[in-house]
């Protein structure tokens, strides 16, 4: 159970960050930030 | 303080400083393909490493595409770490029959040496077997330097390239680092380790009879003391030496041993002590060259060098200053100790120090590995005197930037340059502009995010684990500001990617191997977005002409304002906790409570 939620907790926070790269990415494009 | 102390600090800047400008333009010639003395080594493998991967040297890639590379490498050797230390037990290179690591701690520990930190919650000769040691997390320390320093010079590019809209190949950069730069150093180094009496086997481990036998007591679970006598000791041993070099050269700071740099087989000699300091130290000062000449302004890069080195120096002095000085609750009427430097004893604060580096060393050690995001310590951080132990967290708290890590201190700093810039380009009502790049509202946004997520982590962190006596305070050996110091400094350390712990915390609870890991991942990964956005930013702007609204960033004025940008955003960030913390227990300490 622990390895499970440790494996699943490790990828989404990296789908996370990977969200927030493109977020930037786009909202920066749109010229909101 | 004494003369032969100061000098001691000065040969070893002087080393450094030396070393810096061959190595720097030496790594800017690798980063930008030119020609090296090392070519017919290191080329032929690269190209067979490009060849076996099916990676294009020549692919180009945005910040976007960068980032999520670095991101997809990091997770993937996270989670291969995760299962080897899961499954140690059955696997071979474990003599000491050692079990598998726990859960909660197995992720701490592959979050830390990812992440380029190396927070050990865990006791490696009782807790990793040598595979671990060396696969997993060996490899750790040499692939998340090399990340930091691919990064750095994604950043670098940014600055230097005009109307771009890519930054290198993080394939390319990462494989460059590790083989041209931190393998060769790290081959020289282990032989120089080894000879000064660093260990290297794969032995199991000695056992040793006491000359003189121990009685120690222990109390059970169900709370009854009983005592034991002790009549031998075990002898950890291993690869020691092969990975206490990348250990200081990739900034990682994690000890094979639990007494890190202090203990006699990882550190055994005064020369193994300054090469080890001059190893944490060397790259983060080379890179600042090899930024000079890869955006083709050299004294910009020896501006910043200058602002690391006034940082340095000032944290150097504080702490040496702190730890020379006598303990005051010493020289009461009834225990008037003698604390002077004479023949006999250095004199000072000597509690949790190695009689065999002495007070300078020590101050120094602490100073170098604070600033360059190290973590190794050669003397215990929470003996130091409150003024003296400050010194190394105020280090850390100022982002990291002072040398910084392999690549992360350089990334770091210049994102304080960019706000230093635009600072200047406030006062004077012009548009700020950085190496003729214009400083534009979505630069100083993104430099903002990087600069506000670090207190928010750090600062949030410690009021939850102060909030919540059962799970922050439970561990806690200290009580009053000195205990306040130790978490914080727990949360500095981590969201730095630092990895020193201060000791007095035990942060072995399913609470603290969480909530620090996921500050080391705060630390590292959400910094590095924001960072990498600007570099993509300032990579597609044209070059405009210096007029005599620009801010030229080689002068003295300059490293004057980068120093005071970064003490001011230090400053105001953190001095209401430090004045809990550390000033309290100095001004209590003079009052005669200790904690």
């Amino acid at each position: 159970m622990w390895d499970f939620g440790c494996v699943a907790g490790s990828v989404a926070f990296f789908t996370f960050v990977v969200a927030y790269v493109y977020g930037c990415d786009r909202l920066s494009a749109k010229g909101k930030l | 303080m004494t003369a032969n102390g100061w000098f001691q600090i000065f040969c070893f800047f002087v080393l450094v400083l030396a070393c810096a400008k061959p190595l720097g333009v030496y790594m800017a010639r690798v980063f930008e393909r030119e020609h090296t003395f090392a070519d017919s080594i290191f080329r032929p493998i690269e190209r067979m490493i490009y060849k076996i991967t099916g990676i294009d040297e020549s692919h180009e890639m945005r910040w976007t595409e960068y980032s999520v590379a670095m991101l997809v490498f990091s997770l993937v050797t996270m989670l291969v770490t995760y299962a080897l230390q899961r499954l140690q037990h059955p696997l071979p290179l474990n003599p000491q029959h050692l079990v598998a690591v726990a859960p909660d701690l197995a992720l701490n520990t592959t979050i830390s040496f990812t992440a380029n930190t190396n927070w050990q919650s865990y006791v490696p000769e009782a807790t990793v077997s040598y595979l671990t040691q060396m696969m997993g997390l060996a490899y750790h320390n040499f692939f998340s330097g090399a990340v930091g320093i691919a990064v750095a010079i994604a950043f670098v590019r940014g600055i230097s390239r005009r109307e771009s809209r890519t930054l290198g190949n993080f394939w390319v950069d990462t494989t460059r680092a590790s083989l041209w730069v931190l393998l060769p150093i790290s081959v020289i180094g282990a032989l120089l380790l080894v000879s000064q009496g660093v260990v290297q086997n794969f032995r199991p481990y000695d056992q040793a009879k006491l000359v003189q036998p121990q009685v120690v007591s222990t109390t059970g679970t169900d709370g009854k003391t009983s005592t034991q006598t002790v009549i031998t000791q075990n002898i950890a041993q291993g690869p020691a030496a092969s990975q206490e070099v990348i250990k200081m050269l990739g900034t990682n700071g994690g000890g094979f041993f639990n007494a890190n740099s202090s203990h006699p087989f990882e550190n055994p000699t005064p020369f193994s002590n300054l090469l080890e300091m001059f190893l944490i130290f060397v790259i983060p000062a080379a890179i600042t060259v090899t930024l000079g000449r890869m955006v083709r302004s050299p004294a910009h890069g020896w501006a910043v060098f200058a602002a690391m080195s006034v940082l340095f120096f000032a944290g150097v002095f504080v702490t040496y200053y702190a730890e020379s000085q006598p303990n005051p609750l010493l020289h009461s009427a009834t225990t008037n100790v003698d604390q002077r430097v004479n023949a006999m004893q250095p004199g000072g604060n000597m509690e949790g120090k190695e009689v065999r580096f002495g007070i300078a060393s020590t101050a120094l050690f602490a100073t170098v590995t604070t600033d360059a995001s190290c973590g190794a310590v050669n003397s215990m951080h929470d003996s130091f005197m409150p003024l003296g132990g400050m010194a190394p967290l105020v280090n850390m708290m100022l982002g990291e930037v002072i040398f910084g890590g392999v690549g992360a201190g350089l990334y770091g700093m210049l994102i304080f340059v960019v706000l230093a810039v635009f600072i200047a380009g406030l006062m004077v009502g012009r548009t700020p502009e950085y190496l003729g790049k214009k400083i534009e509202s979505f630069d100083v946004k993104m430099a903002m995010l990087y600069v506000l997520i670090f207190p928010l982590s750090i600062l949030g962190f410690t009021a939850v684990s102060l909030m919540m006596p059962h799970l922050g305070l439970s561990s806690l050996s200290n009580a009053g500001p000195h205990g306040l110091t130790e978490i914080l400094y727990a949360y500095t350390s981590t969201t730095g990617n630092n990895g020193s712990a201060f000791a007095g915390l035990n942060a072995n609870t399913h609470w603290y191997n969480l909530s620090l890991g996921t500050a080391m991942l705060v630390g590292r990964f959400l910094m590095i977005v924001p960072m990498l956005a600007v570099a993509g930013s300032l990579a597609q702007k044209k070059l405009v002409p210096p007029s005599q609204g620009t801010f030229p960033v080689h002068t003295l004025l300059f490293t004057a304002l980068l120093v005071g940008v970064i003490l001011i955003v230090g400053a105001l960030t953190f001095f209401p906790a430090l004045s809990l913390g550390p000033i309290l227990e100095h001004l209590l300490m003079h009052a005669g409570k200790t904690f």
